[in-house]
């Protein structure tokens, strides 16, 4: 590709921009949300033309492609977000568009079903093909979908951020898999914010920002350090250790907390100030546990204690008066409305406090949000703009904002840095230690290590539904969180 | 993407207000066009006030419905709740046309109480639709299309398929009242419109309405009462169907239990034309409104041009789906980026 140029109204998207892959290499491509790296693939994937430059696969030159004729010429693409129907198998997904038929309609439903259990065997997938995708959790769905991409005849792969729903475990297999298609001489473009993933699995990396090209180097070339100063043009210290806001008072006590099916005998302590780390596996109940607290399921058995007081929750509506706040892993699906406006979004749980025999007081409302958007630095056009246009980290806020409106005292945080920006993340983990500074406490559930490493102060590490370790964070590492996470496992396989 | 950091809001978005109220320039362009096709009779006070009573019935339906699309529903037997709160008002209220009656399923109510019963009764099959659907998690399809076939019978078994013809005389006389030239179900139907028009853009309601329908598990999550918003949804629409009852009774003088007709699948046409989404979250009572005006108004100028009433649907058809279009295109359009 040489010197791509797109513009949209107002934005110049791409610069001219020059990217080469090479057969059975895996090019890395990074920058900040907004570097353009979304858009020149698009250009690749012929989602969109370029205003100009041209694109020149296998010889042959293109000033421009669409999706049929960039599939011809075999490049295919996994999107961050899965795109699969949920209604369907997991198998009928994998070969949606490009059925193996004979005599022009009959499925030949033998042969993709073999076709298919050996990709989910490649992958080293632990569900059956005929799951429904409906009832997969999302690191499930992202498998499918690589097998999906499998499925077709390709010599370019596009993987954008492919591990956002992976645990270390699943990304593992993906890396092995990657590595096996490099050997076959598939070229990669693998677009990821993950700089130890980057590290590990590519052979050239090119850096953008503001939609021009930084730099293209070999992996040798480079460390994490000068990547990251890359991408945003100065040098950022990513490994910061927090400062403990930690007190002797317990908020929150849970005990033998059991719903059934998902998580067994939970118990924990959480003290005020204090960031409470929760790890695992995807699966391990972790996202499970938060949704209880939170009055989304009911627990079977168990009794959990806010401050002192025996309390039920039997709704959000109630964890939201007990003083619990949840910013959930799927920000989109379940945080935000984003038709409406980061005004109403951030003001949903304090409408009450706005109004009067059912009149509201916009007026106040507006007050309200406009105070929070500036205290989170919010990045908003205006308060009535749609989250939906909203940068991922900046709708991140805005569901954190929700609950400093509403006087959270106990936040829940379910992987709250998954998608979005470097910047945008070292900002979050600002604010949850200010926010623990002022008293507030913080469960925060996450599969970023680095990042439970350096927020908390405990880290709980569930398994299979259950607890299984108490981490001082401060003396602990990667490998004995992921030991304990994944022995658990181990044990429930040995069991079973 | 031009994001700049902002306290508060930096002025309207033209473009937007326009993509999402497009039906506001459509509808008077229609109206100038229409003037014109028909050498301005179409725009002669008399022509106007008929579609404005035309509109009354359908207008107030349309209410109800906006309520419940916004909501990510569908109410298929509020035309139904109409015809029978009608039915109900008038052979209820009315001792003449009790007499008429064979079955005798529907006693003599009186004027005062036959009005109190069919409005609340109205009022309560919207409630038992909200509830079937929202605690039984029936789709609302279903459950209204149950609720539309059921009152349609009662409807039948009340009147014994006859139509009823006396209905208390009040009907007849409010219906041709006129106060400022304007006969009184147009005031109503305004008054409605308006009141809700306004109380919604000032009411917390209409928040909750935007967010349940907008996204009900984000808004279960932050802390809206997305169950009690839907069956109120609901059951505001089975009232306004009531109210429409008493309109149609008003403008037409008596009323059969298939007098329905096209009713329900036009309350549908007017809020899809006037913008508001079937997916939930999206329109307002304005623009329903508006669409309202634009279906009626259109009928009425098929007539003054004297086209078959066959092709009159089939033009109506094309109108739904050009709306769509165009409302889907215009909704998309600026996020394209």
């Amino acid at each position: 590709m040489r010197t791509i140029v797109k513009t949209f109204p107002g934005v110049q998207a791409l610069r001219g921009v020059d990217f080469d892959l090479m057969p059975g290499e895996i090019h890395c491509l990074i920058g900040e949300n907004g570097a353009g790296k979304s858009t020149l693939m698009r250009v690749l994937t012929g989602a969109q033309r370029p205003d100009s430059g041209e694109i020149e696969i296998s010889g042959e030159t293109f000033s421009g492609l669409n999706p049929a004729l960039s599939q011809k010429l075999g490049v295919g693409m996994i999107y961050q977000e899965a795109d699969l129907v949920p209604a369907l198998s997991a198998r009928d997904n994998i070969f949606l568009g490009h059925e193996r038929v004979e005599a022009g309609m009959i499925l030949k439903k033998k042969e993709m079903r073999r076709e298919v259990e050996r990709i989910f065997g490649q992958l080293n997938l632990n569900f059956p093909p005929s799951t429904i995708v409906r009832d997969l959790a999302p690191a499930q769905r992202q498998l499918v979908q690589i097998a999906k991409s499998l499925s077709r005849n390709i010599r370019i792969l596009v993987l954008d951020e492919p591990t956002a729903a992976l645990t270390d475990s699943e990304i593992g297999y993906l890396f092995d898999l990657l590595n096996e298609l490099k050997s076959r001489g598939i070229g990669m473009v693998y677009v990821s914010h993950r700089l130890d993933e980057i590290m590990a699995i590519a052979d050239r990396v090119t850096v953008l920002r503001d939609g021009s090209h930084v730099a293209t180097q070999r992996i040798g070339d480079v460390t994490k350090g000068s990547l990251i100063a890359a991408m945003v043009g100065r040098n950022i210290d990513a490994e910061a250790r927090s400062t403990s806001s930690k007190a002797d008072k317990v908020v929150l006590s849970v005990r033998g907390l059991t719903v059934k099916g998902q998580f067994e005998d939970v118990g924990f302590d959480l003290y005020q100030g204090e960031v409470l780390g929760l790890a695992g596996l995807i699966g391990a109940g972790r996202s499970e546990v938060l949704e209880c607290l939170f009055g989304v399921t009911q627990p079977d058995a168990g009794s959990i204690s806010v401050e002192g007081k025996a309390v039920k929750v039997n709704s959000p509506i109630e964890a939201i008066l007990l003083g619990f706040g949840l910013v959930p892993e799927e920000r989109r699906e379940s945080g935000l409305v984003l038709g409406r406006s980061v005004a109403e979004n951030i003001t949903f749980p304090v409408l009450d406090r706005f109004s009067r025999f059912t009149f509201l007081s916009r007026g106040k409302l507006v007050e309200v949000a406009s105070r929070l958007v500036s205290q989170l630095s919010i990045k908003t056009p205006s308060l009535g703009q749609s989250v939906r246009t909203l940068s991922g980290g900046n709708q991140q806020k805005v569901v954190i904002g929700k609950w400093l409106a509403a006087g959270t005292r106990i936040l829940l945080l379910d992987e709250p840095t998954r998608g979005i920006d470097i910047n945008a993340k070292f900002e979050l983990y600002q604010l949850v230690r200010d926010l623990t500074a002022k008293g507030m406490s913080v469960i925060m559930a996450s599969s970023e290590m680095p990042e439970l490493l350096a927020l908390s102060d405990r880290i709980l590490v569930m398994s299979e539904g259950r607890l299984v370790a108490e981490l001082d964070a401060a003396m602990t590492d990667q490998v004995e969180i992921m030991h304990h996470a994944v022995a658990g496992a181990r044990r429930e396989g040995e069991a079973a | 993407m031009t994001s700049n950091m902002a306290t508060a809001d930096s002025g309207i978005d033209w473009r937007k207000l326009l993509a999402e109220n497009a039906i506001i320039p459509a509808l008077l362009v229609f109206i100038v066009l229409a003037g014109i096709a028909t050498g301005g009779r179409f725009l002669s006070p008399s022509n106007l006030t008929i579609i404005l009573f035309q509109s009354s019935v359908l207008g107030v339906l349309v209410l109800g419905q906006t309520l419940v699309m916004l909501v990510a529903g569908i109410d298929l037997s509020i035309a139904a709740v109409a015809i029978l709160a009608a039915v109900i008002m008038g052979a209820g209220g009315s001792e003449r046309q009790i007499m008429m009656n064979f079955s005798g399923i529907l006693p003599y109510l009186g004027f005062l109480p036959a009005i109190l019963i069919a409005i609340a009764g109205a009022a309560l099959a919207g409630l038992i639709n909200g509830l079937v659907v929202v605690k039984l998690r029936i789709p609302a399809f279903i459950a209204t299309l149950a609720m539309s076939l059921a009152l349609s019978g009662l409807a039948m078994l009340a009147t014994g398929g006859s139509p009823v013809h006396y209905p208390d005389p009040f009907y007849e006389s409010f219906g041709q009242t006129k106060f400022l030239g304007l006969p009184m179900p147009i005031y109503m139907f305004l008054a409605l419109s308006l009141g809700l028009g306004l109380y919604l853009s000032r009411s917390k309601l209409s928040v909750q309405l935007y967010a349940t329908g907008g996204n009900p598990r984000a808004a279960a999550l932050s802390g809206i009462p997305v169950s009690r918003i839907t069956i109120l949804a609901y059951t505001a629409s089975g009232l306004l169907g009531g109210i429409a009852g008493f309109l149609f009774l008003a403008r037409t003088g008596s009323v059969a239990p298939h007098s329905g007709g096209n009713l329900l699948l036009e309350t549908i046409a007017a809020v899809v034309i006037g913008g508001v989404s079937l997916a939930g979250g999206k329109g307002n009572v304005l623009n329903a409104f508006a669409g309202t005006l634009l279906l009626v108004g259109l009928s009425n100028l098929m007539n003054i041009l004297l086209i078959s009433p066959h092709l009159q649907d089939a033009v109506s058809g094309i109108i739904i789906v050009v709306a769509i279009m165009a409302n889907t295109r215009l909704q998309d359009a600026p996020a394209g980026q």
